[in-house]
Parts: C-alpha cells; sequence; structure tokens
C-alpha cells in the first residue's frame, strides 16, 4: 500500500514545483518524474517525523502555490533564528527541503537533472583494458 | 524452557567497534552473534543513487535533527556502520587529545605510548596508504593553494584503501554510498570475512530494543527483519551501537537509574560546509575526494580542522539558500564549486534521551565557546576561498554531526561516568562498551582509528576475563 496518498502527493508536486519550478535548462520538480518515488524514502522515516511529513504535504495540496512559496519563504528567513521559533521554522523548512531536494537531486526520475548540471563522477567496477603503447 | 543458543558473546552492532571485537572474540574461538539494526550489502549492491542510500544506510531516513534542528546528525545503519559510508581516514590522536581524555575520566591508560601497540594491532587488519597526491582533484588544489598563501599548514591525508584506481577515472564520491569495488577497507571487507570464516554468526536487520542483565546470562530482545520479536542470550554482551544506539539501547532497558551519568556527555564534532564559486570548472567530484588535511597548529589550538570535502548534488542542494530559479542556476555551478568544511571540537556536551515512542531526543547545542571555534574555522576559510579566486562564497548554516561521541562515557567515578576503565558497564561486569559511545569528550581528531584501538584493547581484555 503506498505511502502517500493521492492527496498527499498532489501537495508533494505542488510544494516541489514552488522550490523547483523548472527553468530554461532543467524540468521542474513535476516534470523530472521523481515524485512518485517518495515511498522509497519515506518508508524509512520515523514515524513521527513521516506523519510530519505527511500532514504538510496534506495542506499543501489544499493551498494555493503563492501561499506555499510564501510560507516556505517564511521558513527560509526565520531558519537561523533562535529556538523555539526559529527551531520550528528550521525543521518545517529542512523537512519539506530534505523531501523534494533529495527526490529532485537524486536523479531517480526521468529527467536527467544529473546530465543537465554535468554531475557525472564514476567507479568502473572492472579494471580498464590495457591498450598498449 | 527456551532451547535458543547462548552464546559466549551477543555483540549489538555491526560497525567498526562491533566488527573488531566479533573479529577478535571469533579467532580466539568464542561462539559470537553479531546483530546489526541495517542491512548487509556485499560491493555489487550498494545502493547507486542518493535516495536510497540516504534511506538504506542511515538511520530515520537519512538524517535525525537535535531538538532545535540545528545540527543534522548522521548515523550509519548498515553492516559495516561508519566504515561503510566514511572515507575511511585515519588518524592517532595526539598527546592534547589524550591528556584531556585523561584529565575528564582519570583513566591512566589513555595515552599515546599506551594506545600505540593497539593502533598498530588495528592498523594489522588494514591496507594504509597516503591518498596520491597525483590524482588531487580541483578542491583539493584549491585547498592545498590555499593553505600555502594564507601561511597555513596541511599535509596529504592517510586513508584505509587497497587499489582505487584513481588512473581509470575512479570517483571516490561514489564511495559514500559504500564502495562498489570493494577497495575502502570498510570492517565488511577487511574484518568481517575473517570473523566469519571463524564462525562468527551475523544477524542484519535485527532492531535491539531491550537488555536484560543476570550475573551469568545477558539477553538481548528485539525485532526481527520480519517484524518477529526474538532474543539473543549470551554469557556476556558487548554494545557496539554508537552513542546514539547503545544510550538509546540502555534507557529503554531502565539502566539509568543505577548510571546516572548515561546519556550525558554527548559531542559531535559539528561541522559546517562552506562553498564557493570559481570561473573555471573545479569538478570536486572527480578522483580522490579528499586528498589533503589542515594541519595547522594555531587551528589545533583554536579547537577545529579544516576538511577537504565535498557532497553529491543532494547536499549542495541543501546547503543552497533561497529556492527557485535562483537556487536552480546555483546547482547548475555545482561542478565550478569548491568546498571546505569546519569541524569544530566542541566544549559543550549534549545529551540523549528517548521519547515515549523509543525514538532518540537529541539535546545539543553550541555555547559560546563552540560559536567562536566554528567562527574561527570559517574565517580561514573565507581566507582560502579568496586567495584562490573565488567570486562567491557560500556558508551553510546547518551543522552535520559525523562523529557521534559520548552517551557512556568511560570514567574511574561511577557517579560521573558509565564504563569503567576495564570497558564493563559500572556495576555489570558482563556488559562491555568500546566505541565511541565511551569517549569522555571531543578529541578533534577523525575518531575511527581510535575506536578500532580501544576495541582491539577490549577484545583482550574481555579474552582475559573469559579465560
Amino acid at each position: 500500500m503506498a505511502i502517500l496518498s493521492a492527496g498527499q502527493q498532489r501537495g508533494l508536486k505542488k510544494v516541489g514545483d514552488a522550490l523547483i519550478p523548472g527553468d530554461e535548462a532543467l524540468p521542474s520538480f513535476t516534470a523530472s518524474g521523481c515524485a512518485v518515488h517518495a515511498d522509497r524514502m519515506l518508508e524509512h522515516m520515523y514515524e513521527d517525523d513521516r506523519a510530519g511529513v505527511k500532514m504538510v504535504l496534506t495542506l499543501c495540496a489544499f493551498m494555493p502555490r503563492p501561499l506555499i512559496r510564501s510560507l516556505f519563504a517564511l521558513t527560509d528567513r526565520f531558519a537561523t533564528a533562535p529556538a523555539p521559533i526559529g527551531g520550528v521554522m528550521r525543521l518545517a523548512n529542512l523537512g519539506i527541503k530534505g523531501v523534494v531536494m533529495s527526490l529532485y537531486y537524486a536523479d531517480v526520475g526521468h529527467g536527467r537533472v544529473y546530465e543537465k548540471i554535468r554531475w557525472d563522477p564514476v567507479v568502473h567496477r572492472a579494471t580498464a583494458p590495457d591498450h598498449g603503447e | 524452557m527456551s532451547r535458543d543458543p547462548i552464546y559466549d558473546t551477543v555483540i549489538v552492532g555491526a560497525g567498526v567497534s562491533g566488527s573488531f571485537i566479533a573479529n577478535s572474540l571469533s579467532q580466539a574461538g568464542l561462539k559470537c552473534v553479531l546483530l546489526e539494526a541495517g542491512r548487509s550489502f556485499t560491493s555489487d549492491a550498494y545502493p547507486d543513487n542518493d535516495l536510497d542510500a540516504n534511506a538504506l544506510l542511515y538511520w530515520g531516513g537519512g538524517i535525525e535533527m537535535n531538538k532545535d534542528a540545528s545540527i543534522g546528525l548522521l548515523r550509519p545503519k548498515a553492516v559495516g556502520g561508519g566504515s561503510i559510508v566514511n572515507q575511511a581516514l585515519l588518524d592517532r590522536f595526539d598527546d592534547d587529545a589524550f591528556d584531556s581524555w585523561r584529565a575528564a575520566s582519570g583513566v591512566p591508560y589513555f595515552t599515546r605510548s599506551e594506545l600505540d601497540p593497539w593502533y598498530d594491532a588495528a592498523a594489522a587488519n588494514l591496507s594504509i596508504q597516503t591518498v596520491p597526491e597525483e590524482y588531487a582533484n580541483g578542491n583539493a588544489l584549491i585547498f592545498r593553494e590555499g593553505f600555502a598563501k594564507n601561511g597555513y599548514q596541511c599535509a596529504p591525508l592517510e586513508r584505509a584503501q587497497g587499489d582505487c584506481r584513481f588512473a581509470d577515472g575512479n570517483c571516490c564520491i561514489e564511495c559514500l554510498r559504500g564502495c562498489p569495488i570493494d577497495s575502502k577497507q570498510s570492517t565488511a571487507v577487511a574484518v568481517l570475512p575473517k570473523a566469519r570464516a571463524a564462525g562468527l554468526e551475523i544477524v542484519s536487520r535485527f532492531e535491539a530494543l531491550r537488555v536484560e542483565a543476570a550475573a551469568d546470562v545477558v539477553a538481548v530482545h528485539g525485532r526481527a527483519a520480519d517484524g518477529s520479536d526474538r532474543s539473543f542470550r549470551g554469557r556476556r554482551l558487548v554494545l557496539a551501537a554508537g552513542a546514539i544506539g547503545n544510550s538509546r539501547l540502555l534507557l529503554l532497558s531502565d539502566f539509568a537509574k543505577r548510571l546516572p551519568a548515561l546519556g550525558h556527555n554527548f559531542y559531535t564534532h559539528p561541522q559546517y560546509m562552506s562553498l564557493a564559486v570559481y570561473d573555471e570548472p573545479v569538478n570536486a567530484h572527480r578522483g580522490p575526494l579528499q586528498s589533503y588535511k589542515s594541519a595547522d597548529p594555531t587551528f589545533r589550538a583554536g579547537g577545529f580542522k579544516l576538511e577537504n570535502v565535498f557532497t553529491g548534488p543532494v547536499g549542495v542542494a541543501m546547503l543552497l539558500p533561497a529556492f527557485g530559479v535562483e537556487h536552480m542556476r546555483r546547482m547548475r555551478d555545482i561542478t565550478h564549486m569548491g568546498c571546505i568544511e569546519v569541524a569544530v571540537r566542541d566544549t559543550h556536551p549534549g545529551r540523549i534521551s528517548v521519547n515515549s515512542n523509543g525514538k532518540p531526543v537529541i539535546d545539543k547545542t553550541l555555547d559560546a565557546e563552540d560559536r567562536r571555534r566554528r567562527d574561527s574555522g570559517l574565517e580561514a576559510i573565507r581566507n582560502i576561498f579568496r586567495a584562490t579566486g573565488a567570486r562567491e562564497i557560500i556558508e551553510g548554516n546547518i551543522a552535520i554531526g559525523l562523529h557521534l561521541m559520548g552517551g557512556c562515557n568511560m570514567g574511574v567515578d561511577p557517579g560521573r561516568s558509565v564504563v569503567s576503565p576495564e570497558f564493563q558497564l559500572h556495576g555489570f561486569k558482563n556488559i562491555h562498551v568500546a566505541d565511541s559511545s565511551i569517549f569522555p569528550n571531543a578529541p578533534g581528531i577523525n575518531p575511527s582509528f581510535t575506536i578500532m584501538a580501544l576495541s582491539c584493547r577490549a577484545a583482550e581484555q574481555i579474552l582475559a576475563e573469559a579465560g
């Protein structure tokens, strides 16, 4: 059974597109196709943390995009404030940003994000053939 | 009556300490079982992307936050533990670290001369090499050049590695998800195969949740991979689940009543990464991930060190400020970025507790002295980046805690410590601890090699007691 409901998936795409709207080179969060892989990370979170993420995504599904952007900007702005206000803001900011950025920049969708940012580390499992002199 | 076997030793946690102790005891003929909450991977099965790696190789799905969300804690969860995901850097502690430990704990053998034979014993299990400078990448060259221009001292790194085949173009940043060619000398590569051959039983995906101790037997109760309850019994128990894991297990098992210092004295070497953007490509992801370390005595005296590091796109995305198109524009500069982090030798201890759901709660902040140390390091990083032509410097404001230490600190006073100099829980002669949870304070040096050395010493102690 899927961890995120259809509504929470919709919320994830809305908040994802607010953070990663796409530009001339990179696809938007939704266009990258990464959202469907959310359960792969949510499955391993602590229950408390997963419940928090699901609640935020449920709310985002009903919010207009400008409001989502404004609320996230608020958490971003107060992320360096002292606790307890700063702590709540940081937790919200990191929770949302963590889910969205992990999905998109792990390049698990079909957006070919790594190719577009020229991220190309490799480890060759076998020794490269010796082509001689 | 239970028909379950009684092991000579049950070991909880298959990280660096658990692996070394399990190997020593198994080689000596003791019947041991090594319990690990994470999975067991072979080199061809490590996650090939950061989403799955974070989810499968760390507790909490990738990261655990402290109470005020100012420090992200990375706690490995796999057979091999931290040695699977770290950079296998090996440093012996200096006199300053041991003097500080002796003063805090009253333990007389915390000296370099006492521990050197144990470092040697640990090293005998590993292939240790200096990272070859001819393959240093752009990020390492920025580090070296910036140090030279500012009159700071740096030195090549020593690393536990076999054959990374840098000439083939291999990039060690990939090995932060587990080394796919078994060059990195994780304990899963260098130690556990020998232990298995000597009869060690390894049970992965078993989460220990409670310990019961009697004079002649210790039981570990927990949850197996299929969700069923399972127990293991042994004549003695070795706790090797790390600072948070050991503290959590003992707190859940009501040991705090007899061990008042349990969960206290927690340190993390908080690390702050700074990025710098250059006009020319840096390609920090190519070749060896790290080539140099700071070796400047003024940094050591100032309570910090600088590290020549980088992280993958997910990590960089989390470090960059803002969001939207501006964030995306910056991400497209990732191959033009250099990165240095300051690791603080933190002086202000934190505390580990558990909530009603059994989840660890970490109360850990930086005090004024720790912030001063951080700021001194950040200033040195800015000097390095400016001296090497960076066009923009971006400082991350969230600390990362990779070196999780304390919670079961060693000392001679049972009122102020948890573990005796004989590596036994105070008052429990058949429960032993030798991992980073016993550290009396933060040494300011990569802890891995010292965990190995202490574990070798502890194993000898256990064998002596076992007769």
